[in-house]
């Protein structure tokens, strides 16, 4: 049973477990599996026992029970949580309390979700391996020499290894979906103003979008309702967020069209993902679906745009880690500058400290032209592009990613090269349209294949369709959960 | 081709300190990442602004709304003094 969610809360509702059991039970698999998976950075045992006992107190008085409530979850360490420590997995936030919580996790936990713990990600989000992380990678429950990806690797390492039933991301160039497809899960990355990101660390502002990681899209669009509502406190959070209808997501796909950028299958693509992914197309014909052959020739210049124009965003955002009023602070200096200075040579990673010298390099005199006005050209001309194919079909199909999982340690080989992995998945987010993530196979190795479905703005509803249609059509099961009810 | 006092310079800007020891494998690995950033200025752009998602300024009334307290403020910062954050003399004589 792939549908987590709609179990757990069939089984809480029929009493067959009570939702402190079911925490206990959840606590003790993280205990026993996250020395393998290094998923988790925290775990909020008693915080999750304490909402677990008054979930049990609904149900024992006949309460009804909100969509989400008493269902365990886990937050991307990014996402704020007044009380909770959150790091981003890096040293500069290692002790930060936050002292509000994401309006995210705030719609969450009025709804007594369970929140079972933090976990991890690569440093501000800012990596495809996780690896990133001040606390070492994620693994992946398909196979522990392999990375869960990124950079919401602790995420999807706990929702494929059982030990979580769903969990929250973000996705600034594919940090959701990336991981969700290496991992043999769905991925969501929402409507750019969907989901509000007030309370999310910021890493590119114009990017950055939550999303959940699910076993199903059934799940996914569960979560997804639950997230997706105008939010004053988030500027860019839109008034024409739309619902998913869970119950149109069984409906025949006969009438649609699908789009297949032909770039996308050339140059990089590894064998085994365009065989799976081929095969998830054909799948879509015989189910009576239109497929129609797109072009971009401008595609292959969206990496370099997304990481000029994300760069640009992060040394901006980073600026504010001073050492002042929050995070880490050096101890020996003789000034002000050489305080904010050390600090923050210390504090951040390396990668981090790569991509805010990228960043203002775009950004300073004598190069802005050339790179940052350039980039957000074609970025117009990027949205342009999708606009025009998205007149013409409902959807477009592409692989999530090139290859499947890396071996750990691949992303310290040549930047470049891991950057590249993110071909699939940044046109998304340059564009701020909705995109998922839905497994269509596997590799030689046994590792997951994942194929992703682009849909116009707000379409949260036709890909989350198309998505559950192509699932129930491969009927490729999950890992086997820790929790088996 | 990117030097090694572009990237000094640039640090300086970012507020990070590169160690000498550090500068040359740093300028190569910044230049790598710049020849491939570079790639978009091969690209040709010809464009309709058509169906797009257009960003809408969100304003809001210039009205006083509760805030945090005081010391929940500070509870994050290492240095706080008699409420108010801490930090080095800036300015000297």
């Amino acid at each position: 049973m792939k549908n987590r969610i709609e179990l757990i809360r069939s089984a809480l509702l029929s009493k067959e477990i009570s939702c402190t059991e079911l925490t206990k039970k959840y606590i003790a698999a993280i205990n026993a599996e996250n020395k393998n998976l290094n998923a988790y950075v925290l775990v909020c045992e008693d915080t999750a026992l304490t909402t677990a006992a008054k979930v049990d107190k609904k149900i024992a008085a006949g309460e009804k029970l909100m969509p989400l409530e008493g269902i365990p979850m886990t937050l991307k360490d990014n996402i704020c949580t007044k009380g909770i420590k959150t790091t981003c997995c890096s040293k500069m936030l290692e002790d930060f309390t936050p002292i509000y919580n994401a309006t995210v996790w705030e719609a969450l936990n009025t709804q007594n979700a369970i929140l079972l713990g933090k976990t991890n990600m690569d440093e501000f989000a800012m990596g495809s391996s996780s690896e990133t992380s001040v606390f070492g990678g994620s693994l992946n429950p398909y196979n522990t020499n392999y990375v869960a990806g990124g950079s919401s690797g602790g995420v999807a390492s706990a929702v494929g290894g059982g030990i979580a039933a769903y969990g929250l991301g973000s996705d600034t160039g594919g940090s959701i979906r990336q991981p969700a497809s290496f991992c043999g899960l769905v991925g969501l990355k929402p409507t750019y103003g969907t989901v509000s990101r007030f309370g999310l660390i910021a890493y590119a502002s114009s990017f950055d979008q939550i999303g959940p990681i699910t076993a199903s899209v059934r799940d996914c669009a569960a979560v997804f309702n639950n997230l997706s509502f105008y939010d004053k406190n988030d500027a860019t959070s839109s008034p024409k967020t739309k619902k998913v209808d869970i119950s149109k997501l069984n409906a025949d796909i006969k009438s649609k069209r699908i789009g297949v950028i032909k770039e996308f299958f050339t140059n990089g693509i590894k064998a085994d993902v365009k065989k799976a992914v081929l095969s998830a197309i054909e799948k879509y014909r015989e189910l009576g679906a239109e497929i129609i052959e797109l072009s971009m020739p401008n595609i292959k210049y969206s990496v370099p745009v997304y990481y000029i124009l994300a760069c640009a965003e992060a040394s901006s955002n980073l600026g504010r880690y001073d050492g002042i009023r929050y995070g880490y602070k050096t101890t020996n200096y003789n000034d002000l500058n050489e305080m904010v200075c050390k600090t923050r040579s210390e504090g951040f990673g390396r990668e981090v400290q790569h991509r805010i010298l990228l960043g203002t390099y775009v950004l300073s005199s004598g190069y802005y032209d050339a790179y940052y006005k350039k980039a957000q050209n074609l970025r117009q001309g990027l949205k342009s592009a999708f606009a025009e194919a998205l007149e013409n079909v409902d959807a477009i199909i592409t692989p999530t990613v090139p290859s499947t999982a890396f071996e750990l340690n691949f992303s310290a080989n040549d930047p470049v090269e891991t950057y590249m992995t993110d071909i699939c998945t940044v046109p998304a987010n340059i564009t701020g349209l909705p995109a998922v993530s839905v497994p269509c196979g596997f590799d030689d190795k046994g590792l997951p294949v994942g194929v992703q479905l682009i849909g116009n703005y707000f379409a949260e509803e036709t890909i989350l369709h198309l998505a559950a249609k192509l699932e129930d059509a491969l009927a490729i099961p999950v890992l086997k959960g820790v929790i088996s009810l | 081709m990117v030097t090694n006092e572009e990237i000094r310079k640039i640090a300086k800007l970012a507020k990070l300190y590169v160690y000498e020891s550090e500068l040359e494998e740093l300028t190569k690995s910044m230049a790598s990442i710049i020849e491939f950033a570079d790639t978009i200025n091969n690209a040709s752009y010809n464009f309709n602004n058509t169906n797009t998602e257009k960003p809408v300024n969100a304003t809001r009334e210039d009205e006083l709304v509760p805030s945090y307290a005081n010391d929940e403020i500070l509870s994050n910062c290492k240095t706080a003094r008699e409420g108010f954050f801490y930090i080095a003399k800036s300015v000297r004589r």
